[in-house]
This record gives C-alpha cells, structure tokens and sequence, in this order.
C-alpha cells in the first residue's frame, strides 16, 4: 500500500471511529440541548 | 374506529433497527467492488461528499417526515405526503413508498435464501466439493436451477431455502414492530458485528499467504482498495457510483425509513437516532466491509486475479471467490459459515424493513389488525415472488431491481425532498426535525435540505434521463429470448404500482365517507 492509500484510509476510518463514538456517547448520555 | 399503533421499545432499539434495515450485503459486496472499481481511496472523496449532501440529510428527512404522519396514525408515504401536502395527488406519489420496498423484497428475499442456503453446505462441507473458480460457479448455477450438473437436478434445494428465508421473515414480522423486528434486530446486530469482526482479524492476520509470491499481501490487498487514482475524479461515473453507493447502503428513498419512524412517538428524537444509525452503517461498510473481501482476494488471487474478481460483480466476490478461499485457510468451514451467517443476518434485517411499509399501509389505511395484514402480505409477496425463481435466468430478477431498488429509490427521495423542503416549507421542516432532538442540526443544512439536495437528486435523475431513458425503454441490449420476460415483468410492475394506487384511493374514499 502507499503511503497515500494509507493515509485515505486512516483518515476514513478516523472519520467514521470518531463520528461512532460520538453518537454512543450522546445516545447513553442524552441530554436536550 | 382506529386501532392504536405500536411503538418501539427502546431507543436503542429503533437505532438498531434502522441500521439493520441499512446494512445489507451491499455493505460487505457492493461496497468493496465500487471503491476498487472507481479510483480507489479517490472514490471516498464523492462518497463523504454523497454522505454529507445527500445521505445524512435525506436520512433526517425521511426520519422526521415518518414521525410527523406517524402522529396522524399514517406509516406509509401516501398518508404521509396528504399530510405535508393537503393535495388529492399528493397520497398518489407516496405510491412508489410501497410499491419500492414490496418489489426489492420480492427478489432480495431470494437472495438472501441463497446466503442460508450456502451457510447451510458451509456446515455440511458441500461446499468444498467445488474446488475451483469454474466448479464454485457450476454449483452456484446448479443451485440456482439455471443449470444441471453433478452438484444439483434441479431448482428443488433452492426453492427449500427460499421457502424457510420467506417463513423466517413473515415470522419476524409478524410478532410486531417491538415484539419481532426490534428483538431481532438486538441480537441479530452484535451478533453480525462479532462475525465480521472476527473475519475482519483474521484477514488482515494473513499476510502473505501465497510464500511463492510475497507480493501478494492483505496489506497490498488494501493498497488495491485505498490507493487513490485521482485521473477517476474527472470520470461523472465515479461521482455516479459515490451517490449510488450513498443510497443504497442507507436505505434511504425507499419508504422504509419513514414507516420505522412513524412508530415513534411525537416527543422522540430523530436527529441524533438519524445520525446513529447512518454512523453505525458506515463503520459496518468502510471499516469492515471494506476490509474483508477485497484485500483477501488479492492475498489468494494477487493483482491481476482480483482486478478481474472486481470486474466480475459483488455477487461473484460473495458466492464465488470468497468461498474458494475459505477452502484454502485453516478453519475454513468455520470462518465460511461465520461470512454467510453475517451475511444473512445483514439481509433478514434488512428485508423485514422492506415487507414493513405494505404491512403497515393495511393496518393504518384499512384498519386491518396486523397480523392478518401480515397473513396477506405474505400471500401476495409469495406469489410475486415465483417469477424470480423460475425465471432467474431470463433476466426476471435484474430487471426488478433496476425499477424497484434503483429508479423508485431516486424518485422517491426526490419527491420527499421537494414536499418535505419545498411544499411543506424549510422552516416547518426545520422545527419538526428539531422537535425533541438531543443535539442540533448545524445550520447550514438548512441550506443544504432546501437547495443542495433536492438539485443533486434532479441532477441525478436529469442526467438519468437524458443517457439512459431511450435505451431502457426500448430494452437495448435485451436479448430476444429475454424479451417477452422482460415485457411480462414490466407489464407485471405497471399492474402492481396501478394496484397499490387503486387501493390508495379506495382507503381516501372510506376515510372520507367516515368522516362525513
């Protein structure tokens, strides 16, 4: 793998491990904004 | 007088739910072969971009406008559009709401009971009486009844496994919303996660398989599906397939969003529900999708192997290759039982939201209790269904996932997107989405529901027309001996889609004859 193609997938995989996190989080401590 | 509706138990539930119903085997096949075969890492540009623009918005549109009819006792789009648009056609585009999901049910179920079927000979070891490319599709083309070889005489084992898939899913269904689709989706989704998961380690656990050629690596098997090409980025084609890719693996466009949706309760939230769900389908799809069946075709069939593995289709990888190498590592039963097992879990979730909308449209329009609306549906699902299996071959089943899981999908999410945006007003639309939400949208999808969406679905749709419309139309490329059964399929959905209309206007006119 390049180091571009490592770097598309780290940062797809960051984006999506980052955008999960944050909606579990949210999910098990609601609070209305 | 009107029957009460359900309700999902949990929050967690109807999350779970809706993630079900958007991953499917697209996430494990489609996925992989579209990426690879459009500029690899390039093509996640117009993916986040379809995402961001089209995806994340049509998800929170269709969430809201389901819970806004779900108030007024309508789980279906005909229901839903009167009530955003009090017009005497706006009931008859909410058509494509039901019939959409009733045909892509018809020949996904089918497939599915292909996946049963091989997770089935996985167990038994029937499967590794196939030991190469050529025998694995004599099997597949045995099985299916298409041809008849030393592995299958005839369609008999195929029409089994369909006839249990079909009976699981009417079972599922018919224990409710929180009784049946909520409970399978809690176990069936950590369970599909442990599988892919556990698959996903041991691929990229590999190596190099091959010693004789070290080059064939799973890490270069990754370089093949990340390296980015960007001279791809210039092709509309990508773009196309990025936005294509978008609907499919959320399940947006279709209805069944909206009918899951309507079953929740006025103070529910939809915005961060919406978010969770789409955000739980594009782990299953970039991070394990994306990592299974790509980069270990590459290890097992090196570069040239894979680049003709990928050509050859999301069903090729999936009943194909990816069979042939679980015959070649240690485990291999297990680990190819575990790949149909997630498999099929991801397409049950996924067809019992399609049956959903037909369900419900009985039970909400004609106050049918649910489980003889479930007794009919089945009735009338099973008998559509008899085409796709006898008639695999003759381009049956292609054709009507052309019409219901690709046009009626950009249709249909054009048209929620006009009313919902448009005819309904942004600023209506805006507050419904935010009523009992637990986080806040940022504003400048306001901008983007109103004016970006609704032009990249015309768009889509316009350049549709334009390349595409004639060629269809007049059946290009269908070959003569396909030709009457390409007709009779398409004289067949014009009756069903005029069917689903006159029972729409026959449930107007009992509601009007009531109120009066």
């Amino acid at each position: 793998m390049r180091i571009d193609g490592a770097l598309f997938l780290a940062a797809s995989w960051l984006i999506i491990i980052a955008l999960n996190i944050y909606c579990f989080w949210k999910v098990f401590n609601v609070r209305k904004f | 007088m009107a029957r009460s509706r359900e309700r999902w138990g949990t929050k967690l539930g109807v999350i779970l739910a809706v993630a079900g119903s958007a991953v499917g085997l697209g996430n494990f096949l489609r996925f992989p072969v579209q990426a690879a075969q459009n500029g690899g890492g390039a093509f996640m540009i117009p993916y986040f971009i379809a995402l961001v623009l089209l995806g994340l918005p049509l998800m929170w549109v269709e969430w809201a406008i389901g819970r806004y009819g779900g108030i007024f006792g309508h789980g279906t789009a005909p229901g839903v559009f009167h009530r955003l648009w009090e017009h005497k056609l706006a009931k008859y585009f909410g058509v494509v709401g039901i019939f959409g999901p009733l045909v892509i049910f018809v020949y996904y179920t089918y497939i599915e009971s292909w996946i049963l079927a091989f997770a089935f000979f996985s167990v038994t070891r029937k499967l590794m009486d196939a030991a190469a490319a050529n025998s694995m599709l004599q099997f597949l083309q045995g099985y299916q009844g298409l041809v008849s070889n030393e592995f299958f005489s005839g369609p008999l084992v195929a029409y089994v496994f369909f006839a249990i898939t079909f009976l699981i899913n009417i079972s599922i269904v018919y224990f409710g919303i929180k009784g049946g689709i909520e409970r399978l989706c809690r176990i069936a989704m950590p369970l599909l996660f442990f599988f892919a998961v556990a698959i996903m380690i041991r691929v990229l656990t590999l190596g190099a398989p091959d010693p004789a050629n070290p080059a064939w690596s799973v890490w270069n098997g990754l370089g093949f599906l990340w390296n980015p090409n960007f001279e791809a980025l210039k092709d509309a084609k990508v773009w196309l397939a990025a936005t294509g890719q978008i609907f499919f693996t959320l399940s947006v466009g279709i209805g069944v969003i909206l009918t899951y949706a309507s079953y929740l309760t006025k103070a529910d939230d939809v915005v961060l529900s919406g978010l969770s769900a789409s955000g739980m389908n594009e782990f299953t799809e970039i991070i394990l999708g994306g990592s299974i069946a790509i980069p270990i075709a590459f290890a097992f069939f090196g570069p040239v192997g894979v680049v003709d593995i990928a050509s050859g289709g999301a069903f090729n990888l999936g009943f194909i290759t990816m069979p042939l190498i679980f015959q070649q590592i240690p485990l291999g039963a297990v680990f190819a039982f575990m790949w149909f097992s997630l498999l099929f879990l991801a397409g049950v979730t996924s067809s019992i939201s399609l049956a959903q909308p037909a369900i419900s449209f009985m039970s909400d329009e004609f106050n049918i209790d649910r489980r003889k609306a479930v007794m009919i549906f089945a009735a009338v699902a099973f008998i559509l269904c008899q085409p796709v299996i006898f008639f695999l071959g003759n381009g049956v089943l292609d054709e009507l996932d052309f019409w219901g899981g690709t046009f009626c999908l950009v249709l249909f999410a054009t048209i929620e997107a006009i009313l919902f945006a448009w005819v309904f007003g942004i600023n209506n639309a805006w507050e419904e989405i935010h009523h009992g939400a637990h986080i806040r949208v940022p504003k400048i999808f306001k901008f983007i529901i109103k004016y970006v969406t609704p032009t990249y679905l015309i768009t889509v749709l316009g350049v549709w027309f334009y390349q595409e419309w004639w060629s269809v139309i007049l059946m290009r490329g269908v070959s003569a001996e396909n030709l009457p059964f390409i007709v009779a399929t398409r004289l067949g959905l014009i009756a069903l889609f005029v069917c689903i209309a006159l029972l729409v206007r026959i449930a107007w006119k009992r509601r009007e004859r009531t109120a009066k």
